[in-house]
């Protein structure tokens, strides 16, 4: 660093801690990454509102910034704009979005330092775990395993052979109904929309239950006949959110070959969109018919 | 028509932080003016300013800003502010308290905020030597909300949870006058029972010296002498800033919950002279009619005002327009006339509201203040009477003008509470 360079760091240090400086000079002058944290802690407390009460040195890294820590939407640009100077480096606006624990921040700016692609947060799901977080329960489950990668997210489903449908469908020949194919599709979107929908605690209008219904289906095509032992890979990828509506682009394949399609597949979430008689006897589960058409309330604005 | 009252004042001035010594201080003509230090270091001919103490403001960033323990606020809070609106923030909470009003009246959708202010030309420029200097993605993210001129009606519109008509004035010096006026048609036409009218300008080189090279200030440095309106050797104003408070309230809204009244509000008028970008039309007519038709709205003759609050602001030309519209309107026998700016230096788009409160402790407290620093009265001054020495008078009817670049005229008529 230059004394010019030096004289800025401090000049924009200035208000935090001692140990954030000798951070940031050990940063600039040896590429420490691991002063990072350091920098980003330092900066996070002076940024702190004085109406949060978190002890940010003793917060986890998936603390929240926003919800856990207290800062408010301004707040964050300042800290990003600090950080910004601090680190040298610029975030661009498309990539503030994925920042919202202060563990994603200290990553993001590692990676991004460092030069590797930007690691986007994976989370894995099991069975047991998506049978705590569904409303849909055994067995009327169709999804084994699950890998949400920002708000896309692909699941599995081994059609067993002793699903309860097959007894009838058919008699002699067992095939999985391209109405569960479907409807396992819609479950790994539910699972996507519950992991990644504005969080209802933040929000005091928010129905604090899980009830997410399918509202539609557009585009659907179905390609293959689906038997028992088959693996399905259930693959969504959110279009557009804003509540009452989720919708989602769908594709089932079984290895490299597509099974099924749906241009826009629909989820309504928050307020039930169906009759409360309906609601409560839990028919939204059901699938309507394919094709059905559903006015969308945010196609008009 | 429904009336309207002044039920509490704020006020955060060069003669007094608190309205005891504001009273004090017009009372005895004690000036709030004194040598600049921040003038000394600009190198420049002007020495005085009406400075605003217990605040001090010594760089662009708030956390070394220094004021007084009882308005400290947060720093989500204060990163917003500039001077004219941590100012007003202080006069906002005088206010407050002063008319007893609960959270609930303050909040209520009832409730607007009229502001004024030319918004902090100081931290427009730290903004924008950041963003010329070191990038347009540098620039301080606040730095649009704590600068414009609209920065005041946001910053307390938000500070004060307000949730009626908010609305930012801006006819250069007769913007607060402007804001008071638009309150009392809201209150007379039952659109709102109660508004803050709010005045507040930064006091430093930027709001201030910009007036040097149009000739329009005093370059002396005698804070006893200077400056001199209606005087022969007035040689231009003196600047200041602060804020000023009105709470102006329906009088049954104010009567029913018990609140203290000042004055009525009893009427207002404006005008434009269509004349200079600068200058006042020399003969005084837009004032004039300004004048007129506050009388007129005000429903009394104007040979029932017993004193006017001068804009006089200490420039050669502006007094004497001034003192012709007076005399147009007011004939051989004026009211008690005084300028205040001989002691406060002039607040810019503060002035109208600090003035109008003037009028309302006047009434109240049952004084004239003198026109401090008249020793040899402008022969063109002279038709109007200059009140130059103490004068044992209560007046009933007060009328402030307040005159702004552009010939935009405003004239307020205050009358004491017809109870006492």
């Amino acid at each position: 660093m230059t004394e010019k360079e030096l004289s800025q760091l401090k000049e924009e240090l200035k208000r935090c801690s001692p140990a954030t400086l000798a951070a940031a000079i050990r940063f600039r002058d040896q590429g420490d990454l691991e002063s990072i944290p350091t920098i980003v802690l330092g900066v996070l407390e002076h940024y702190q509102p004085s109406t949060s009460n978190v002890r940010i040195s003793d917060a986890p890294p998936e603390a929240r910034l926003i919800e856990d820590l207290g800062l408010d939407s301004l707040t964050l640009l300042e800290v990003v704009m600090t950080l910004e100077q601090v680190l040298n480096m610029t975030i661009p606006n498309e990539e503030l979005r994925d920042l919202g624990t202060m563990g994603r921040l200290n990553q993001f700016l590692r990676d991004k330092i460092s030069g590797q692609e930007t690691s986007s947060e994976v989370r894995h799901y099991d069975r047991d775990r998506i049978i705590l977080r569904l409303p849909q329960q055994p067995p009327f489950l169709f999804l084994d395993s699950a890998t949400l990668e920002g708000t896309n997210l692909t699941g599995t489903y081994t059609v067993r052979g002793d699903e309860s449908c097959l007894e009838g469908h058919f008699p002699d020949y067992p095939v999985f109904p391209a109405a569960l194919v479907f409807e396992a599709l819609g479950q790994a979107a539910c699972l996507a929309l519950l992991e990644t929908r504005p969080d209802p605690a933040s929000d005091p209008d928010a129905p604090d239950d899980n009830r997410v219904f399918f509202a539609g289906l557009d585009g659907a095509r179905f390609h293959a006949v689906v038997r028992p032992g088959d693996c399905l890979q259930l693959h969504v990828e959110l279009e557009k959110l804003r509540e009452p509506l989720a919708i989602y682009r769908g594709r089932v394949t079984r290895g490299e070959q597509t099974v099924a399609q749906v241009r826009r597949l629909m989820l309504a979430f928050g307020v039930s969109p169906l009759p409360p008689a309906e609601a409560d006897q839990g028919a939204a589960h059901e699938i309507p018919p394919v094709s059905v058409s559903y006015t969308d309330p945010t196609a008009s604005s | 028509m429904k009336r309207v009252v002044v039920s509490g004042l704020g006020l955060i001035t060069s003669i007094g932080n608190r309205r005891e010594t504001v009273v004090e201080s017009l009372r005895t003509a004690r000036t709030g003016i004194e040598p600049f230090p921040a003038f000394a270091a600009a190198d420049c001919p002007v020495k005085l300013a009406g400075t605003v103490k217990e605040f001090e403001f010594p760089t662009a960033e708030f956390e070394d800003w220094i004021y007084p323990a009882e308005y400290q606020l947060p720093r989500e809070r204060m990163r917003t502010l500039a001077p004219n609106s941590l100012y007003a923030y202080a006069a906002m909470r005088q206010a407050i308290a002063d008319a007893g009003l609960t959270d609930d009246l303050v909040t209520s959708p009832r409730t607007g905020l009229m502001t004024a202010s030319g918004g902090s030309m100081w931290l427009a420029y730290e903004n924008y030597h950041t963003m010329l200097t070191r990038g347009v993605m540098r620039c301080q993210p606040m730095g649009i909300i704590n600068s414009i001129p609209g920065s005041l009606y946001i910053n307390l519109g938000t500070l004060f949870g307000i949730k009626g008509s908010a609305v930012g004035f801006s006819s250069a010096c007769s913007s607060s006058a402007h804001a008071i006026g638009a309150a009392v048609d809201l209150i007379r036409s039952d659109r709102q029972d109660l508004v803050f009218a709010v005045g507040a300008e930064d006091c430093n080189l930027f709001s201030i010296l910009p007036f040097a090279a149009i000739r329009a200030l005093s370059v002396h440095d005698d804070p006893e002498r200077y400056p001199c309106p209606f005087d022969r050797k007035r040689d231009g104003f003196v600047g200041t800033g602060g804020a000023a408070v009105l709470v102006l309230e329906e009088s049954e809204h104010a009567r029913q919950r018990g609140a203290p009244v000042y004055a009525e509000l009893a009427g207002w008028g404006q005008s434009c002279d269509g004349y200079n970008v600068l200058a006042p039309d020399p003969d005084g007519a837009g004032l004039a009619r300004a004048i007129t038709r506050a009388c007129a709205d005000a429903g009394l003759e104007p040979g029932t005002v017993d004193y006017i609050n001068a804009h006089a602001t200490g420039t050669p030309g502006g007094d004497v327009s001034e003192c012709r519209a007076i005399q147009q309107v007011f004939g051989d026998h004026t009211p008690l006339v005084s300028s205040t700016k001989a002691i406060t230096g002039h607040g810019l788009s503060l002035a109208g509201s600090m003035e109008a409160a003037f009028c309302c402790l006047a009434l109240r407290e049952r004084f004239v203040p003198v026109s401090a620093h008249v020793t040899e009265l402008d022969p063109a001054c002279q038709p109007v009477r200059v009140v130059t020495e103490p004068v044992d008078t209560a007046p009933r009817v007060a009328i402030s003008n307040s005159a702004g670049f552009g010939g935009s005229n405003v004239s307020l008529v205050l009358r004491a509470p017809a109870d006492d």
